[in-house]
Parts: C-alpha cells; sequence; structure tokens
C-alpha cells in the first residue's frame, strides 16, 4: 500500500514537473512570470495544457496586456472550478481574436458566455439529476440562449416544464425537458423571435406534447422551414395545436382539421410565398 | 421610407458581401461553396478546431470550396481578403461581438 502510494506521488510530481517545462518551453520568451504561472495553474485545474498554452500564446500574439490575459485565464479556470463546460467559452477567445476584435472586448464575450452557461446549467439542475443529464440539457439552454432567446423565456419555459412534469417519472421529465428546449433551440435559429419560439413551445406544453410529440413538431417544423417563412410557420403551428390538430399531422399538407383543408403545409407554403 | 428601405438592403448586401453561399453533404463531409468571384484570399474558421484559419481552395472561376469533417454541428465564419464575411445562411446564432455566425447542423 505505502510502495503504491509512493509511486502515485512520483507520477504526479513527475506530471507536475511536465506541466512546468511544457508552459517554459512554449512561453518562455513570450509570457511574464505571473502569466506562465497562471498558465500553469490552469492547467493543474484541469484545463488540457496544449489548449492553455494555445490560448496564452493567442493572447500575447493579440495585443491582451497582461491584465487582460489574466482575466481570461481566470474566467476559464472560474468556469473549470464551477463545472461548466470550457470549451465554448475558450472558442470564444479563439473566435474573438480570429476576428480581431479588441482584448477587452473578448475579454467580455468570454464573461457572457460564462454567464449563460452559469444560468443554463442552474436550470438545468433543477431539472436534471445526473451529471450527463443536467450537461445536456444545460448545453441546449445555452444554446438556445446563443441562438436570441433571452433569460425571462427561457424562464417561461422553464415554469412551464415544472408544472407539466410534477406527476411524471424522472426519465419522462428528462426526455421532455430535452426535446422542449431542442425545439426552443432550433427555432431560435431558425430566426424566430424569443417570443415567438417560447409561445409555441408553451402553448404546446400546455395542450400535454409529449416528448414525441415535441420531436415531432420540431422535425416538422425544420423540414418545413425551407420552404416556408419561420414566423409564418410559428403562426399556424400555433393555429393548429390551439385547434387540436395532433403532432404527427403537423406539417403534412394534405392533413386536414381545425386549421381547415390544406393544413400546415399549406398554410405554411403560402408564408414562405410571401418573401 | 423608401431611401430607408434601400438603406437597409444597401447595408445587408455590404456586410454579406452580396456572397452566394451553400453546402453539399459527401459522405462522412461536408462541402461549403462560397461565390466570390472577386476574392483574392478566403478563409474559413470554425468551432470544430477551435477557429483556426484554413484558405479555401478555388473550385471555379467565382466559386471556393472549404471541405470539413460532417460528424457534428459547428458554427463557421469566412474572412474573405482579410474581412470578416458573414454569408446568408439558414440556421444563425450571435456572436456577441455584434456579428453573427452561421451553423452548420448535420441533416439540416
Amino acid at each position: 500500500m505505502k510502495k503504491i502510494c509512493l509511486m502515485v506521488c512520483a507520477v504526479l510530481f513527475c506530471a507536475s514537473l511536465t506541466f512546468g517545462d511544457e508552459v517554459e518551453e512554449s512561453l518562455s520568451t513570450l509570457a511574464t512570470e505571473q502569466l506562465k504561472t497562471s498558465t500553469r495553474e490552469m492547467i493543474q485545474s484541469g484545463i488540457d495544457t496544449d489548449n492553455a498554452i494555445r490560448m496564452t500564446k493567442l493572447m500575447l500574439q493579440n495585443q491582451f496586456s497582461l491584465e487582460q490575459a489574466l482575466r481570461a485565464q481566470r474566467v476559464i479556470m472560474n468556469t473549470q472550478k464551477e463545472g461548466l463546460p470550457v470549451e465554448p467559452i475558450m472558442n470564444k477567445a479563439y473566435e474573438g481574436m480570429v476576428k480581431q476584435v479588441q482584448a477587452k472586448n473578448i475579454v467580455q464575450a468570454m464573461e457572457r458566455v460564462r454567464t449563460r452557461y452559469a444560468f443554463a446549467y442552474a436550470q438545468a439542475r433543477a431539472l436534471a439529476k445526473e451529471r450527463s443529464q443536467v450537461r445536456a440539457i444545460g448545453n441546449t439552454i445555452a444554446k438556445s440562449f446563443t441562438a436570441g432567446m433571452n433569460q425571462k423565456d427561457i424562464q417561461g419555459i422553464m415554469d412551464m416544464l415544472q408544472e407539466r412534469t410534477q406527476q411524471m417519472t424522472q426519465l419522462q421529465t428528462m426526455e421532455l425537458a430535452k426535446e422542449s428546449f431542442m425545439t426552443a433551440r432550433d427555432m431560435a435559429r431558425l430566426g424566430l423571435s424569443s417570443k415567438t419560439t417560447t409561445n409555441l413551445v408553451c402553448l404546446a406544453l400546455q395542450k400535454g406534447y409529449t416528448a414525441r410529440k415535441m420531436e415531432n413538431m420540431r422535425n416538422s417544423f425544420m423540414t418545413q422551414s425551407r420552404s416556408s417563412h419561420p414566423t409564418h410557420l410559428a403562426n399556424s403551428y400555433s393555429n393548429a395545436i390551439k385547434g387540436g390538430i395532433n403532432a404527427d399531422s403537423l406539417g403534412h399538407s394534405g392533413s386536414s382539421g381545425p386549421s381547415g383543408p390544406g393544413g400546415l403545409g399549406g398554410q405554411g407554403g403560402r408564408g414562405g410565398g410571401k418573401k | 421610407m423608401k431611401r430607408y428601405f434601400l438603406l437597409s438592403i444597401l447595408a445587408f448586401s455590404v456586410l454579406t458581401g452580396c456572397a452566394h453561399h451553400y453546402y453539399r453533404v459527401k459522405g462522412e463531409a461536408v462541402e461549403l461553396y462560397l461565390k466570390r468571384p472577386d476574392a483574392i484570399t478566403v478563409a474559413f474558421a470554425s468551432s470544430l478546431d477551435g477557429y483556426q484559419l484554413h484558405q479555401a481552395e478555388k473550385h471555379d472561376s467565382s466559386t471556393w470550396k472549404v471541405t470539413v469533417p460532417a460528424y457534428r454541428e459547428f458554427t463557421y465564419f469566412y474572412i474573405v481578403d482579410g474581412v470578416l464575411l458573414l454569408p446568408s445562411c439558414k440556421f444563425k446564432e450571435k456572436d456577441d461581438f455584434g456579428a453573427i455566425n452561421c451553423i452548420y447542423i448535420p441533416g439540416l
């Protein structure tokens, strides 16, 4: 047992020396001691060595001040500490640098992304228990934000979900939450306003849509959006759901129901024609 | 009113560079095409590899082509002759710098 402990300690010690060496080798003349130390802290906090070094090098090449570089690294470390994904925040830094955005605006954007993920994961934790579920739902909520949804509307969907899932099993809750937020994300990505997206998802939840029905609605919406304007399509879907048309019938041009002959496909098509 | 409408169209055209943009999925890769006959260099950056710049190749006299893996969704944009280009695309998201990025979603 003692031997094993000693061996583990030796491996950890060697690993820490390797981190140190890689940082020194890659940033030797470029970075100050303070920045090198902060880069080592990043690596020790669990950030991939290559990514930590790449990000630091790029920040130096892109005229980040020492303070700005340290702040950017701190955002990444805090993200890691809070159990949030670091990839979207690091990607934001890379993206900003490629777009030649000013350093201070890049750091602000990184902080905005971190805030979005923190809110999204907090919402996901209110619904999910397992880490993988929190991650899946949290990431989808965060992407809905990035696509244009606002906090109030996300909260609106959350409230409706919590009301709807009171009598559901954990599995059913997860499925419905996942499908609802994926629908919101994809509709927002098509350019639908946050309010219209939320109204449609909440209406479907109010009308007792299951995860499968929500998925069907999303798929048919995405398919129809190829030929119809998303806002017109959303209005048609909203009317159809209010009228009690089944999710399986949404998007079939030949379907008839309370919305009248021609169904959604016809209405959506007319919307597209107005473009 | 008419003047504002024309100005909006002009502003949009300048931002998008009047670019025609489309893609084709071929097996496990997606080929993205950008029509910019006047461009000297076209680079492509995506979230697939931390927005590293990849030079696009000339497909024909007016179109540039980039091939990337199609197995997962990614956000992307172009840099044409050193200037950021926002092509028209179906799926978009805000980029936190006051512009937008295109999103490629497999199967859509």
